[in-house]
């Protein structure tokens, strides 16, 4: 982008700030201007144009400095656009592009994409048909997702919400997807976490965060999940399948609230503005499962929302529900229990992850959700101090056990295969007998097996394609069970 | 309606730069206030005496002075601005061919704003409805220097 007073010779327009409130400022002249036009003001500082009357432009700055009354500004005939490319791999950016922090040699790419471009069409769409895998046994096996899908991620704060994205990210990079984390709003501090996470696991050269801190510009932090998406749209013309996280929505709408109020739109329910639902809308909607001229991509999107005290019934909450995919919803009643992550199966919801399972994951997953429920009725029946039968001790025993497998530590991942055997022993009494715990060290040093021991993963992965359902596999534990778990052990 | 507009013709077109208009507009203020001419210059009051007797209105009948400069002060706010930037400080026989050229040209109800940059060290920079004309020296020097770079060397050399 080139300066003021080449834009001011070549375009031949100016105007000059009338009135500044923070972050919207109101201009007069630019007798030319369109929507979503950048503008620049003399001191450097850019904009853009939101609305227009035909007295009064209405910039949004993306300065914390004050603009003074009489400050000059000339339009540019261009649009925003964020700069896309291999070059941001392991890069904290701004949604403009710029570094957060000092990056050495940080080249910006020459390539740059229009942040506001519309979604594709219906024709461009294609079924949801592949499973995602988070490596995280309750999701994968119970609340499955699909690439393409957007699932939201719901819950009070300081429930493993952001947890439970860095270990999905985790596993999605190192199956070779590219994953996009988009901080909005956040404290430096979290947007260092996050980049630390990525470090320590050495996946940061498959990540890119954009992010925007709690004391940035608004219109900055209102521009980052948009931002986001076009990366996320340029990788996946480039042929890779992307994983989104948008962290979080409740922020972007507080954000976008406080603009339109500044810029005096009549405030809606909970002085939000009309189009908030729109704004989200037409962001999410850019996501999904694409038919591209490198074959099927996706861009999977994980957009965050906050409650307070457990209320899914909020303004925000229920339109970010209504425009997703079903939800993940972060009990923090189970995160008090223990539960990691502290995902509530009965409250969570997936429209389009089942369809991508096999007969075989689809058995395991009726199993375990008609289990999980049983179990549930049973401890709450068992509060009471009844005397209970052999057969529900046996039941809560093993509630407890598949509980136990469907916890997980905070930066691991398991292949889905190997949570489908280990189920599936479990199920078959098989890990029990030989007392082995379905949660830390045992299953850490299995993880760890199947990842580095080829031929163990492919004899698992094999046995896991010849069950066409989960009492085939049931069958073929009976037979070749002990003999698996040997191999894992050693 | 045409001849209420007509009865200001003389006192908006006696006006040229936004400085006199704004001198003007604050002089009606006081007169408003004080109800007396005494309180403003005199030039200002010949002018609105001068108004009042030419269109046969009642200068001691008080709706009739209120609605007047009523009037006066939303044409004062819709008169057009032309910004001018100029290197040097223009003498009032310069302001008022400027201004007799723009009426000329594009008839009543616009005034001059006029800055004073010695940065454009000649010409004029003409600033209105948002567009930006450059008609300076340093801009032609600027241009010089940029597109025949060459042959200035050369020349020199």
């Amino acid at each position: 982008m080139k300066d003021f007073k080449y834009y001011l010779n070549s375009i031949s327009e100016i105007g000059f700030v009338e009135e500044a409130s923070n972050a919207i400022v109101h201009i007069s002249g630019l007798p030319k201007v369109v929507t979503s036009e950048i503008v620049i003001f003399e001191t450097g500082k850019i904009g853009i144009v939101l609305s227009f009357t035909s007295e009064i432009v209405e910039v949004l700055v993306f300065s914390k400095e004050p603009m003074g009354q009489g400050t000059k500004v000339v339009r540019t005939n261009e649009f925003l656009k964020v700069p896309v490319g291999k070059e941001l791999f392991g890069r904290i950016i701004d949604p403009l592009g710029n570094p957060l922090t000092s990056m050495d040699a940080y080249k910006k790419p020459e390539e740059s994409r229009g942040i506001n471009s519309l979604a594709g069409g219906i024709l461009s769409r294609k079924t949801i048909t592949r499973q995602l895998e988070t490596g995280i046994p309750i999701v994968d096996l119970v609340m499955p997702l699909g690439f393409g899908q957007r699932e939201l991620i719901i819950g009070d704060r300081k429930t493993g919400k952001t947890n439970f994205l860095m270990q999905t990210i985790l596993a999605q990079v190192k199956q070779g997807h590219i994953c996009i984390y988009a901080a909005i709003g956040k404290k430096r501090l979290d947007i260092k976490d996050a980049e630390d996470f990525f470090k320590k696991h050495g996946i940061f050269d498959r990540v890119i965060i954009v992010a925007s801190g709690f004391d940035d510009p608004i219109g900055l932090s209102y521009l980052v999940p948009f931002s986001a998406m076009t990366i996320s749209e340029y990788f996946r013309d480039e042929g890779y399948d992307v994983l989104l996280a948008l962290d979080d929505l409740t922020t972007h709408a507080k954000f976008y609230r406080e603009i339109s109020l500044l810029g005096k739109k009549f405030p809606g329910r909970n002085s939000y503005p009309g189009d908030i639902f729109y704004t989200h809308a037409k962001l999410l909607e850019r996501a999904g499962n694409f038919v591209t001229e490198k074959g099927e991509k996706a861009i999977t999107c994980l957009p965050v929302v906050e409650t307070v005290q457990g209320d899914l019934s909020g303004y925000i909450q229920t339109n970010i529900m209504s425009m997703t995919d079903g939800h993940l919803y972060f009990d923090s009643d189970l995160f008090a229990k223990g539960r990691r992550p502290a995902i509530n199966p009965f409250l969570s919801v997936t429209r389009v992850g089942r369809q991508t399972q096999s007969t075989l994951k689809r058995d395991i997953n009726r199993e375990i959700l008609s289990f999980l429920t049983i179990s549930e009725k049973m401890q709450n029946f068992s509060h009471f101090g009844a005397e209970l039968t052999e057969a529900s001790k046996v039941t809560l025993a093993v509630g407890e056990k598949v509980i136990k497998f469907l916890d997980q530590g905070p930066s691991t991942t398991m292949p889905i295969n190997l949570q489908i055997l280990l189920f599936s022993m479990l199920w078959d009494n098989i890990l029990q007998n030989r007392n082995i715990e379905p949660i830390g060290a045992d299953v850490n040093k299995m993880i760890e097996i199947y990842k580095t021991k080829p031929n163990v993963s492919r004899t698992i992965d094999q046995t896991i394609t010849d069950a066409k359902t989960f009492n085939d596999m049931l069958k073929i534990m009976r037979e070749k069970g002990e003999q698996l778990l040997t191999s894992l052990k050693t | 309606m045409k001849k209420n507009v007509l009865i200001y013709f003389d006192l908006i077109t006696s006006l040229r730069t936004t400085q006199e208009v704004a001198s003007f507009a604050s002089e009606i203020d006081t007169f408003m206030l004080e109800n007396t001419l005494d309180s403003i210059s005199e030039d200002s009051a010949r002018k609105i005496m001068q108004a009042f007797s030419k269109n046969n209105l009642d200068i001691n009948n008080k709706n009739t002075v209120v609605s007047f400069f009523k009037t006066l002060k939303e044409l004062l706010k819709k008169l057009k601005v032309i910004k001018l930037v100029l290197a040097f400080d223009p003498t009032r026989k310069t302001i008022e061919n400027i201004h007799n050229f723009v009426k000329n040209i594009a008839g009543i109800g616009y005034i001059l704003d006029i800055e004073i940059s010695e940065d454009v060290l000649g010409g004029a920079v003409i600033i209105f409805n948002g567009k930006y004309y450059d008609f300076t020296l340093k801009k032609s020097i600027e241009d010089t220097f940029g597109t025949k770079n060459k042959e200035i060397l050369g020349f020199m050399q």
